[in-house]
């Protein structure tokens, strides 16, 4: 416009300024409406970042995939000469690498309490039923032929309902997906007590959601709180090698938690570690959501996909307990099933909510919160498991 | 199965989309969810067994000092 000047506004497509409105209305989701606020601010940011033409955040090679450097000492050269960005860089080395995702779920480790599922060792079969929606969703992805094998487990995975397992699994398969998927977990996440609801009452009776359960839990053992890490990751890691790094990382996270004498390494990990890593991914992840990437049909379908996701999850998690009822003398609230689709600890909030509507007696939380937590470590298996058999 | 699932993993058309939907690997994919189950299923009895064992000899501490 001016010589050698030039602005931006000349370059702005219809499809940056839709990018540009869509990181802002999440910006407005996390702020008015308290949606997962810690991650759809700095994703909203970051589509707002990468679709101003000419920014140079987010460098895309003409193949449409963000641009990389050969060696260290070329990045620090292509930097300075504008040919990658700051979040071409967070990619390469922090996600791409696997590396934030999987100090994340070090974190969220550290910051998980599996006292109720310890107690209630039963919640670990509704946090594997709860992971239903994960293949209803992969088949349906597959079968619509808008994507392949490898990107439809990806979409799958959004059902375990757990952000770093999805981004691990969608980096190795399908990293083309990763902006649309992970923002569809993330959204989807923050609209569980909207999503579960109708479920859960589509599956159970009236009578089934009054079923009462005395408040008190089986106080858990410092022992046991030292031995669950430990032996519950040495035996799923034996069974499913490839949940090696992700459950292994969790299970370390939440050692440091319960050792006693790691308590200051512990609240590193739960607090500004865990902080800062979720941040960077969310920024990058949003990053990677310029106009030609997102605005595709394969990005709608995997909007859709994942609430049909969530919904397959939470029916698998309700029906798992309904199962386990037949065989139980004292019946157990097959709501607390729901609570499996992890998402801690939202779903373990809905049925706690929604129990004490069915039955103002009941005090359904800590009863929830062991599928809850059981849940996360149903998806870290499953992302495992299907890392081993897609992963080339 | 590893390498039919790569293949199918792989197998695209020009436009870079499958094509065509192989029934027989999304039952194999499938069956991820039935070893998931199987092995939570066995975690849930380790975990169980863990604690039982620990209740019993917490219980048998207990005997143990109000004897004392």
């Amino acid at each position: 416009m001016f010589g050698l000047y030039e602005m931006a506004f000349g370059s702005l497509t219809w499809g940056n300024i839709i990018m540009i409105l869509l990181g802002g209305f999440m910006i407005y989701l996390a702020i008015a409406k308290d949606f997962e606020p810690l991650l759809l601010v700095p994703i909203g940011f970051g589509m707002i970042l990468v679709n101003i033409p000419f920014g140079g955040l987010m460098i895309y090679s003409p193949e449409g995939f963000p641009a990389e450097s050969t060696t260290l000492g070329q990045l620090l050269q292509d930097i300075g000469d504008g040919k990658v960005g700051l979040l071409n860089v967070l990619f390469a080395y922090g996600i791409k690498t696997e590396i934030i995702p999987l100090l994340i779920f070090l974190g969220l480790g550290a910051l998980i309490d599996f006292s109720p599922t310890i107690a209630r060792p039963i919640s670990l079969f509704f946090g594997a039923t709860a992971q239903l929606g994960v293949f209803v969703a992969f088949s349906i992805a597959y079968a619509s032929g808008l994507f392949t094998l490898n990107e439809a487990a990806c979409v799958g995975i959004i059902g375990g309902s757990d952000g770093p397992p999805t981004v691990y699994l969608t980096v190795a398969l399908a990293p083309q997906l990763l902006g649309p998927i992970a923002l569809a977990a993330y959204s989807y996440m923050a609209l569980v007590p909207i999503i579960q609801p109708p479920i859960i009452r589509l599956l159970t009776t009236k009578k089934e959601r009054a079923i009462y359960m005395s408040p008190k839990v089986r106080e858990v053992s410092k022992l046991e709180l030292i031995l669950f890490p430990v032996i519950i990751f040495i035996v799923a890691a034996l069974f499913v090698p490839k949940c090696v790094p992700i459950i292994g990382m969790l299970m370390f996270g939440n050692l440091l938690r319960v050792t006693g004498v790691t308590d200051r390494l512990a609240q590193s990990a739960g607090t500004v570690f865990i902080d800062i890593l979720t941040f960077l991914l969310a920024l990058t992840v949003g990053g990677l959501m310029t106009a030609e990437a997102f605005l595709r049909p394969q990005t709608l379908a995997i909007i859709g996909l994942a609430a049909v996701a969530f919904v397959f999850s939470t029916a698998g998690g309700v029906l798992g307990a309904k199962l386990v009822n037949l065989f139980l003398k004292e019946k157990i609230n097959p709501m607390i099933g729901a609570a499996g689709v992890s998402a801690v600890p939202m779903s373990a909030r809905v049925v706690q909510k929604m129990g004490q509507k069915a039955n103002p007696r009941n005090f359904l939380l800590m009863h929830a919160m062991g599928p809850n937590t059981a849940g996360v470590i149903g998806t870290a298996v499953v992302t495992g498991i299907l890392y081993g058999m897609l992963v080339k | 199965m590893q390498s039919r699932l790569s293949q199918a993993a792989g197998r695209t058309s020009i436009r870079g989309r499958p094509n065509m939907v192989d029934l027989g690997m999304v039952a194999k994919l499938w069956s991820a969810y039935g070893i998931n189950i199987i092995v939570l299923i066995i975690l849930l009895l380790i975990a169980w067994i863990i604690g039982l064992v620990m209740q019993r000899s917490q219980a048998k501490g207990k005997e143990g000092s109000k004897k004392g």
